[in-house]
């Protein structure tokens, strides 16, 4: 089985990744924290998102044999390393088990209300695990196609509300201040951003045009950001302060309104589709993750299935409901996104620190 | 493995295994909800279409059924017509609820939670007014389809009404800065043609409200005003004296600029836009260029003074505040004593209307009948 993956591949990883968390979990917390000001906090997000940009690219090019683990081991020991490996498989398998409950509730909540969501996860799951058995270098491939379908479904979507835009629902801007914005840009940035690092998974040597890679991710992101963007920017200025805060999906509600040439209508369902392949992506990616760790790298049909099955159980007893869900969501999720950014943080001075040594060992 | 896969995926994907017949669904395009105090008890009646009728072109049955029923809240109602109808209600297609007074002034917080939550129902449903408080039978003669065909037309081309969906009427009631308005619904007299009973149908002047209460219903003239103010209107007509008789106009492409000085206490509301006109009863000759010209400055001035004396008056006589003018100063000035809007700040709000509308187009005839009659 090829690990190899071409840039444009992980472009499209990225970019899905990158969006997945918008629509319900990032938008839940940054309305709760800015209402309508939460376009602001996207922005803030974007340049605050640098940083872990930042933070994922230095660690994505040094060592560029190595995949993220086997960094790990290299830098802090076998004991250590190891430790930090099984952390941070554990903690991105969480982010896809929050991702596949995210999709499967918005499922039978939005399209299958009389169905039992544990018939949703587990077709959801069954997906996950065929495209993982596969491999990276398949997912790459689905990714491609799945970014095309990503942003024709988003131009379809977005183009006929530009005139249902009311710039006037934004007023008053930064009613609280800057403060809640701020915080909840900090958090956006975080939620968007974190998802994408379990492509550290692939060695930059296993990228088939690697020069390339840093370029692709840098375009990926500003892609990725001006798309959160746009979502959040059209869906707060044509439901408003107080509907936004009243939906559980504005993203989804926005598209309840379009409308092409008067007589395509009710098409919220076809077009919200761009959001569950993107989270399809982040699971696939979070599985594949934590598998590559735990087998090292190895693929086991049988492995797959237990982490797969584990997924839906964890999705299904622990995130329960909605309720559930959205304190997770708001009160969890971002510290374990963001014990993911202090880890990696940690690697990064470490790499800095090794790379230093060894530049005075040359001296 | 992959055997076992397509077998789990088999099973799964069975849409069979819950599926409805069209026959045994009844789809629903209108609802009526009411409120009986006594029993304390919400009853809705439900407009579902009839599908064989409606197929069935030769007869001219009314192609729709009624069910009604009451419960203590709206879902256990609608569950209960589903066991009357013996058909499990659709409601994607639901695009008009009509509703009364009760439920605006007592009941609305369950009307919108249950429709609002509902994923199945289209936050674009229109919603109505009636103007009777006895709403049980006002489907049982009019098709949901005429009702909204009516209320399009009356708001398109008279600026009478105004289109709330349940989106807007949620808005309106979550936003403490805002007043609810609807459009209203009249049913006549009943008329029979063909053996077959129907109402006829008015869409009645816009209500308005205070702190959800029903205040009154706008008069015609206040109604277009109210349209024009909001930014709402597509075209509308309107009469005005004109030196020895009238002229009336149709304003289109109508733009409206609001902007607020808080220190005057004053709202500045800019009109741009469009007029043609549509009838002259007056001698005068509207091909000579100052006359046009002046025809063009006199509806100009006619139509600030009469949509600020319409303000003032609906100021005046209700105190409410249905021209959202409270949310436009929220919307710069969020930082205001908003406590004493009613007290202080609305009753001395000082409005300015500058229309710049213009007279573009009168009609495929060059001079006024009356006038070639008299002068030529």
């Amino acid at each position: 089985m090829r690990k190899k993956i071409s840039s444009p591949q992980m472009f499209s990883i990225f970019i899905l990744c990158f969006i997945s968390s918008l629509v319900d979990i990032s938008f839940y917390t940054i309305i709760k924290f800015a209402s309508i000001d939460s376009y602001i906090s996207v922005f803030i997000g974007t340049i605050i998102g640098i940083i872990p940009l930042l933070i994922f690219l230095y660690i994505f090019n040094n060592y560029s044999s190595k995949s993220i683990d086997e960094k790990n081991i290299l830098l802090f020991g076998k004991i250590f390393g190891t430790f930090i490996n099984y952390l941070l498989a554990i903690l991105f398998f969480i982010i896809g088990a929050t991702l596949l409950f995210d999709i499967s509730n918005f499922t039978i909540s939005q399209y299958l209300d009389d169905t039992n969501i544990i018939y949703i996860l587990i077709l959801f799951g069954i997906t996950i695990y065929h495209i993982n058995n596969k491999g990276i270098e398949v997912i790459g491939r689905v990714s491609t196609i799945f970014l095309f379908i990503f942003f024709l479904l988003l131009i379809i979507g977005e183009i006929p509300l530009i005139k249902i835009i009311y710039l006037d629902n934004l007023k008053p801007i930064l009613e609280y201040g800057l403060n809640k914005p701020l915080l909840a840009g900090f958090i956006n940035s975080i939620i968007t951003t974190i998802p994408t690092y379990s492509l550290l998974i692939i060695s930059k040597d296993n990228i088939t045009d690697k020069k390339k890679a840093t370029k692709y991710l840098i375009i990926a992101y500003v892609i990725s950001s001006i798309t959160i963007f746009i979502i959040s920017f059209t869906s707060i200025s044509i439901l408003g302060k107080y509907l936004i805060n009243l939906y559980q999906y504005p993203g989804y509600i926005i598209l309840k309104k379009v409308s092409i040439f008067h007589f395509i209508e009710r098409i919220e369902n076809f077009l919200s589709f761009y959001w569950i392949i993107s989270s399809f992506i982040t699971i696939t990616m979070a599985l594949y993750y934590t598998k590559s760790i735990i087998k090292k790298g190895k693929n086991s049909k049988l492995f797959n299935i237990i982490l797969v099955t584990i997924m839906i159980l964890f999705s299904f007893y622990f995130l329960k409901n909605t309720t559930i869900f959205n304190n997770y969501i708001f009160y969890i999720y971002p510290y374990i996104l963001g014990l993911i950014l202090f880890i990696h943080i940690i690697i990064l001075i470490k790499i800095a620190l090794n790379k230093k040594i060894i530049k005075n060992e040359n001296n | 493995m992959k055997k076992y896969l397509v077998i789990i995926v088999i099973f799964l994907l069975c849409g069979c295994e819950d599926y409805h017949e069209l026959n045994k669904m009844g789809i629903t395009t209108a609802m009526a909800i009411d409120y009986n105090d006594e029993k304390k008890e919400f009853e809705v009646t439900a407009q579902i279409i009839d599908i064989k009728k409606s197929k069935d072109t030769s007869t001219s049955e009314k192609a729709f059924t009624t069910f009604s029923s009451s419960s203590s809240s709206i879902q256990e109602a609608i569950r209960k017509i589903t066991l009357e109808s013996s058909k499990n209600l659709y409601t994607p297609q639901l695009h008009l609820l009509i509703v009364n007074k009760n439920i605006i002034n007592n009941h609305l917080n369950e009307t919108l939670d249950f429709f609002m939550r509902n994923p199945d129902i289209r936050d674009e449903l229109r919603v109505i007014l009636a103007h009777d408080n006895n709403i049980d039978n006002l489907l049982e003669n009019i098709s949901s389809f005429s009702i909204d065909e009516a209320l399009k037309t009356s708001v398109k081309d008279e600026g009478i009404g105004t289109i709330v969906t349940l989106n807007e009427l949620s808005d309106m009631y979550l936003n403490p800065y805002r007043e609810i308005i609807l459009p209203s619904l009249f049913t006549g007299e009943i008329v029979s043609k063909n053996d077959i009973e129907s109402n006829k149908l008015k869409i009645g002047n816009t209500a308005i409200f205070k702190d959800n209460k029903f205040i009154s219903f706008l008069s015609d003239d206040d109604d277009k005003y109210l349209s024009i103010i909001k930014g709402e209107i597509n075209t509308t007509v309107i009469k005005m004296n004109y030196k020895d008789g009238y002229i009336v106009f149709e304003p289109n492409h109508l733009e409206i600029n609001k902007k607020v000085n808080i220190k005057e206490n004053k709202i500045n509301i800019i009109i741009n836009g469009f007029t043609r006109v549509y009838e002259i009863n007056s001698n005068i000759d509207i091909e000579n260029l100052n006359i046009a010209k002046d025809i063009e400055i006199f509806f100009n001035n006619n139509l600030e003074n009469k949509i600020k004396a319409s303000i003032y008056k609906v100021r005046n006589n209700y105190n409410t505040d249905i021209y959202d003018f409270r949310y436009l100063y929220f919307k710069n000035y969020s930082n205001y004593d908003y406590d004493k809007w009613y007290n202080d700040i609305f009753p001395n709000l000082d409005i300015n209307i500058t229309s710049n509308i213009k007279l573009y187009e009168k009609g495929s005839i060059k001079e006024a009948i009356r006038y070639e009659k008299e002068n030529k």
